[in-house]
């Protein structure tokens, strides 16, 4: 490694200076993704700010209609939460599918969302729970935060401080993940409401993205079979050597399906 | 897969000509460029960064001009080593036409990546090399003229339906080389 200044701040108006302060900030949480980053050479910030400390940025609260979870949560305690565990099991299930235990236990939910990394599976959860992220100064809903391939809405000074969650009637996840990392070479997310269903997908394309089609036939009928004889385009998928268009163009349909039957339709 | 773009410039044709030739006009206009010299006739070195997620990493870049027709066309090429994963290797075709004291600027653009990145993304290559080439070219032209009209000819263009979110790609191609070394490390 090289040098660079480490700070850890309380509070979040601490981190903010700290932020407005520094030459090249950049925010560190689990540094799961930040630290192989900076040791590939791929970035060299001149002050890393970790979140760790400031309290505020820890916790899970039911709200009743809907879930808040703060940013620096890591994804081992989304996975076994009592509230996340009752009021959406699905999310719990995602979380607890996230890479290997060393990776659940220093990655954050705030972290993998500033992220947008086009395979991780919180996206997916993002858009299907109609989430929306809070964070210093507003609130952004989840399809105008999720912007494109590693890309957010956020501000470089702006800091995530957690994630709104609206509880589904039912909803499930179903991933097709690379064998070595985990992470989703496809993954869908169902979200039955009471006025809608919503389908997320992610992996597939350069941004996790709502399937409007199948969202349509699930909402008439919430079957795996309702979705026989869909197909996604697959023009806009992500190729590479772990999979063709073509066949992440299948995966999700068949994730799709088996996302409805976990979730009992 | 191409993309194609074209400009209207209300300017000469000898104008735009110039400022296709002029080294401190490329650097202004293109995405993250930080210097700009002259190696050689029609040969420069530029230094640019490349800001995408995580990734923020400055590369050392060689730009060629080639097949010089003045004042009608030619092809810019860029291209840039990633050590032992590979190559990037970006080129635009332009061409000038001139109607009535208005100058038509056409491109056609290609990114390539070589080596052991070619096994990675390819799909998010040609997004970046869109949103690369329309950058470049939307500031160039818009610098020259700054109501410059944009006529899209991407035929390739067909998102509407799957729902897939329009990228709105903030990095250059060569962001996208930083990233596949990226991914090519840890996947
Ligand atoms: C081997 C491995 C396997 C993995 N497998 C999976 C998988 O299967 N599925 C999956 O979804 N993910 C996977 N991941 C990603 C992992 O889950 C982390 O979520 C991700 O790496 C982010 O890590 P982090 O929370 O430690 O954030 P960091 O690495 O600390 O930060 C990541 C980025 O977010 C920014 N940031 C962090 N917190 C905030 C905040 N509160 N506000 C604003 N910006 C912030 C940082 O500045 C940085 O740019 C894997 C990672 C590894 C290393």
């Amino acid at each position: 490694m090289y040098e660079f200044n480490y700070h850890r701040p309380g509070t979040l108006e601490e981190a903010k200076k700290m932020l407005s302060a520094s030459e090249d900030p950049k925010i560190i949480a689990g540094g799961m993704t930040l630290l192989p980053t900076m040791k590939f050479r791929l970035a060299r910030p001149s002050d890393l700010i970790d979140l760790g400390n400031i309290s505020k940025l820890h916790g899970i609260r039911d709200d009743g209609d809907s879930l808040f979870i703060a940013a620096m949560t890591i994804h081992a305690e989304v996975a076994s939460n009592e509230l996340v565990r009752a009021g959406i099991p699905a999310l719990a299930e995602l979380a607890g599918n996230i890479g290997d235990p060393q990776v659940r236990n220093r990655g954050t939910l705030g972290g993998s969302i500033a992220n947008n990394d086009p395979a991780a599976d919180y996206p997916a959860a993002l858009l299907a729970l109609d989430a929306v992220v809070q964070t210093d100064k507003r609130s952004i809903p989840s399809e105008r935060f999720l912007s494109g391939m590693f890309e957010t809405a956020l501000q470089s000074d702006e800091i995530v401080t957690g994630v709104t969650f609206s509880r589904p009637k039912r909803a499930a996840y179903a991933k097709f993940p690379n064998p070595a990392s985990r992470y989703a070479i496809a993954g869908v997310m169902v979200a039955e409401y009471a006025d809608s269903v919503r389908v997320a997908v992610t992996g597939a394309a350069a941004c996790a993205f709502r399937a409007a089609e199948l969202e349509q036939a699930l909402s008439s009928d919430f079957s795996a079979a309702a979705l026989d004889g869909l197909e996604i385009d697959a023009g806009e998928l992500n190729s590479d050597l772990h999979a063709s268009p073509e066949y992440r163009a299948h995966l999700v349909i068949l994730l799709a399906k088996r996302a409805v039957a976990a979730a009992g339709g | 897969m191409d993309i194609k773009g074209e400009y209207h410039i209300a300017c000469e044709r000898q104008k735009v000509w110039d400022a296709l030739n002029d080294p401190e006009m490329l650097r202004k206009c293109i995405p993250g460029c930080e210097s700009l010299e002259m190696d050689a006739e029609n040969q420069l070195r530029a230094r640019i960064t490349a800001i995408i997620g995580p990734v923020k990493s400055s590369f050392d870049t060689r730009i060629s001009l080639q097949n010089l027709n003045p004042p009608e066309s030619y092809t810019l090429t860029g291209e840039s080593k990633a050590g032992a994963a590979g190559f990037g290797r970006g080129s635009a075709e332009v061409q000038l036409r001139e109607t009535e004291g208005q100058t038509q600027l056409r491109y056609v653009a290609k990114f390539q990546v070589g080596g052991k990145l070619a096994q990675v993304g390819s799909r998010l290559v040609l997004g970046a090399t869109r949103k690369m080439a329309d950058e470049f070219f939307g500031n160039f032209s818009r610098e020259l003229d700054p109501s410059a009209l944009r006529i899209d000819l991407d035929s390739s263009e067909s998102r509407a339906s799957s729902g897939i979110p329009q990228r709105t790609w903030k990095a250059a191609a060569l962001a996208v080389l930083a990233l596949l070394i990226w991914w090519f490390l840890i996947r």
